[in-house]
């Protein structure tokens, strides 16, 4: 034990090393918890609609047209407000980004699964064009819901088909999803170009590929980064929508 | 379109909501499945799992009051309930940050989002059933520990380009790590990582550090993973293995912080973090986490009353450090101890225990009378026995502290350091109640530590010896030398800075405590009375009353 004289009168800065307990309750995050808020009362509106729908089969055109519309709508906002979480909490770097190596079909199939039945009452045909052995790196959960998204927009615009299609190419994984409509308009065109995804004003259809883009852009590889693509054409001859991973 | 080998099936499904049970038992029923149960809590289903084994378990993520879908599967891990080929699978209705973070930390077979279509668990159930199949050899191998078979088909498989091969990768990196086959674990890394920058490769690289010997360098990889992806739950927990075995408490009670902040449902780290608190005298945080730990509910009786026990005793020393701080948390002991008394399970020992807690929290609220009406039968009682345990007769003589019985509890300390002189680990827990330390442990600390505070006071660096003190008169609080310089140090920091009433009221308290305790022949009194003198100077000169 030290006795005094080990002990000069003098100095000693602050000590204080107590953890700030400052919540920081910013505006954004206000609206994430809103947000997430919203997307679990869809979340119950989406269980609920299918469960009427197997209850009570719609007897008519009319009442199958109003169902896909409702379906539609509530599938579309759900899967927005789920990138706009996502997007928030990789910001904050609290949701973990996790690359992994994953099997493009399942990524595919776990997507059509997850919206079967809307693409049931749209009577909308889904063709994979998928290689069963195709592995590529990327976090399965985030590329997921980018899919899911486009799918749903598709859905809205397609007519009878909807294509998935993934490649390899050049070290790079090429996925691409078309449908069989009239095409994107040609300012979505534009706004998807990789100069114009910054200034985004953020009406509701740039959003989607804004938050499309974020997640292409979240996978690296050296100097490499992912990127998204609208154009018109393709197989079906309508819209397509490709992401292309390193 | 019902398959045949899923009839053989077992499965549970656990759901606190009927409706949702009833939904999910009619898909699997649809899709083939004969066998299907169902629980609506945790603790239902991991009752219905020690009596029956499951090959499916379909849990939510949200299951009420008690456990959630992550501490049902890591219960089930810990008690070796769910075998290798078993299927778990995580369903949940919200994404919270929490849920995706601990569906993401336990690695369920698969985590699916509600709504979920019949099409999805359809199509899900298939792929995982696939996988089983085909490796269900390898399962049952390590299901009978038997590594070295097991090494052997996974070895095969990968040369077989197999589907699953990189899950077997992984399998085979732990196993050459468990059988010492260093090289060949570091080969399969490497080559991944030549690839992609892959957790589990990078994580892989560290635990062969660690387990060569290595901790420091292993430390340095996972702090760079972890800098570069917070939420690789995995780094931290190999963190906190090559921090225990350096024996560095200090640190490792960091690092189980960082990870609960970071993913906060797991309970075995709640619980990992409080003990090392505990030990390490952070009373708030050891409190805090015992407090969760109980929330969370517990799989057994004996368990909950363990941590129950542990959580009051965390918060009284938290309520010594700091009363109105820890008020809420010693209400809390106060309310969980009371519930102690009624369970048929608990034995006498225990029971006693958590009375004379209960009178410790009593005598520090200055509740004196209430407090030896708990006591003073247990003291009565305790003179009839013969076989008193320590950890009595130690919680006894910290009652009359907290009772401000000084000299009763001198005496008392002094006939327990008799007793127990040749008993080392008595003597630690005796060296709490204690102005100086009387175990080896203790004295080897105090020395450790109070060298290395006072250095850093003689650097000038008397943020750090503040720090430093303070750590030790956590851990020790009636050690009077660590007092003194905790309190030479504080002086010293304000009258460089400048006052600070916080400071101020932090001296004033510990020279209370030792004036109350330092008589005039004791070697510390003058120096007590000079910082005394030293404080009251200080304060006039800069205008404090």
């Amino acid at each position: 034990m030290p006795d005094m004289d080990e002990f000069t009168q003098e100095i000693v800065p602050p000590s204080d090393t107590g953890r700030s307990n400052d919540e920081q309750l910013d505006f954004s995050f206000v609206l994430a918890s809103s947000v997430h808020d919203m997307k679990n009362s869809l979340c119950m509106l989406l269980g609920s609609l299918e469960e009427m729908i197997q209850e009570s089969p719609p007897q008519n055109d009319e009442q199958k047209n109003h169902i896909s519309i409702l379906q539609y709508e509530a599938s579309r906002i759900n899967s927005e407000l789920i990138q706009l979480l996502n997007i928030y909490r990789l910001q904050n770097k609290s949701l973990p980004f996790s690359i992994d190596e994953n099997y493009v079909i399942e990524t595919f199939e776990d997507q059509v699964a997850r919206n079967d039945v809307l693409f049931k009452t749209k009577n909308i045909e889904i063709i994979m064009d998928c290689d069963d052995d195709l592995v590529w790196f990327y976090d399965n959960e985030l590329l997921g819901n980018v899919i899911h998204n486009i799918l749903i927009n598709s859905s809205r615009y397609a007519k009878s088909k909807i294509k998935l299609s993934a490649i390899c190419k050049d070290e790079r994984l090429s996925i691409s999803i078309e449908d069989d409509g009239f095409g994107f308009p040609d300012f979505m065109l534009q706004a998807a170009l990789p100069e114009n995804n910054k200034n985004s004003s953020a009406d509701s259809t740039r959003l989607g590929l804004f938050f499309a883009a974020k997640i292409a852009s979240f996978h690296k590889q050296g100097d490499n980064r992912g990127e998204i693509e609208l154009s018109n054409g393709g197989s079906l001859n309508g819209g397509v929508f490709t992401i292309v991973l390193p | 379109m019902p398959s045949k080998a899923y009839s053989q099936l077992h499965i549970l499904i656990v759901d606190d909501f009927n409706s949702f049970r009833q939904t999910l038992n009619k898909i699997m029923r649809e899709l083939g499945f004969k066998h299907v149960d169902s629980a609506k809590s945790g603790e239902e289903a991991l009752k219905a799992c020690k009596k029956n084994h499951y090959d499916l378990i379909l849990c939510d993520y949200n299951l009420g009051k008690g456990k959630n879908g992550q501490q049902v599967l890591e219960e089930l891990r810990k008690d070796k309930r769910i075998r290798a080929q078993d299927i778990f699978i995580l369903l949940s209705a919200e994404t919270s940050r929490n849920v995706v973070m601990s569906a993401y930390d336990c690695e369920p077979d698969a985590y699916l989002t509600k709504p979920i279509s019949t099409k999805t668990i359809e199509q899900r159930l298939k792929r995982l059933l696939n996988k089983r199949r085909e490796l269900l050899d390898i399962y049952t191998t390590l299901n009978k520990s038997d590594k070295n078979t097991a090494i052997a088909q996974l070895e095969k498989k990968v040369a077989e380009k197999s589907r699953y091969s990189m899950d077997c990768q992984k399998l085979l990196t732990d196993l050459y790590i468990e059988t010492q086959q260093f090289e060949k674990a570091e080969t399969i890394c490497r080559r991944t990582l030549e690839v992609r920058a892959l957790e589990w490769a990078q994580v892989g690289l560290a635990r062969l550090q660690l387990a060569q010997g290595n901790a420091e360098k292993a430390i340095e990889w996972l702090k760079d993973i972890i800098k570069a992806k917070p939420a690789c739950m995995k780094a931290y927990d190999i963190l906190a293995q090559a921090y225990e075995s350096l024996n560095n408490n200090e640190q490792l009670q960091n690092i189980f912080e960082q990870a609960v902040e970071v993913s906060p449902m797991s309970l075995n780290r709640q619980l990992s973090l409080a003990e090392v608190a505990m030990g390490n005298g952070d009373a708030e945080i050891a409190a805090n986490a015992y407090r969760k730990t109980l929330r969370y509910g517990a799989n057994t009786a004996h368990f909950n009353t363990k941590n129950q026990m542990n959580f009051a005793k965390s918060a009284i020393r938290f309520f010594e450090q700091d009363p109105d701080k820890a008020n809420d948390l010693a209400q809390e002991a106060m309310k969980t101890l009371s519930t102690i008394d009624d369970k048929d399970e608990v034995v006498p020992e225990t029971k006693t225990l958590a009375k004379i807690y209960s009178s410790q929290i009593l005598g520090m609220q200055k509740l004196q009378k209430k407090s030896k009406e708990i006591i003073d039968p247990i003291l009565d009682s305790l003179k009839k026995q013969d076989n008193v345990s320590s950890d009595i007769e130690v919680e006894v003589v910290n009652s009359h502290i907290y009772n401000q019985q000084f000299d009763i509890a001198l005496l008392k300390s002094k006939e327990l350091l008799k007793k127990y002189s040749d008993n080392e680990s008595v003597l630690e827990k005796i060296d709490y109640l204690m102005s100086e330390p009387v175990s080896e442990k203790g004295k080897a600390m105090l020395q450790e530590e109070n060298r290395k505070g006072i250095g850093l006071y003689k650097a000038k660096d008397n943020r750090g010896a503040i720090a430093c003190f303070s750590r030790l008169e956590k851990k020790y609080p009636r050690f009077t030398a660590v007092k003194l310089n905790l309190v030479q140090a504080m002086i010293g920091h304000m009258k460089d800075v400048g006052k600070d009433p916080a400071t101020i009221d932090r001296c004033k308290q510990i020279l209370d405590f030792l004036r109350v305790h330092i008589k005039g022949d004791d070697v510390h009194f003058q120096r007590c009375q000079q910082l005394q003198s030293m404080l009251s100077a200080m304060l006039i000169k800069q205008g404090v009353k």
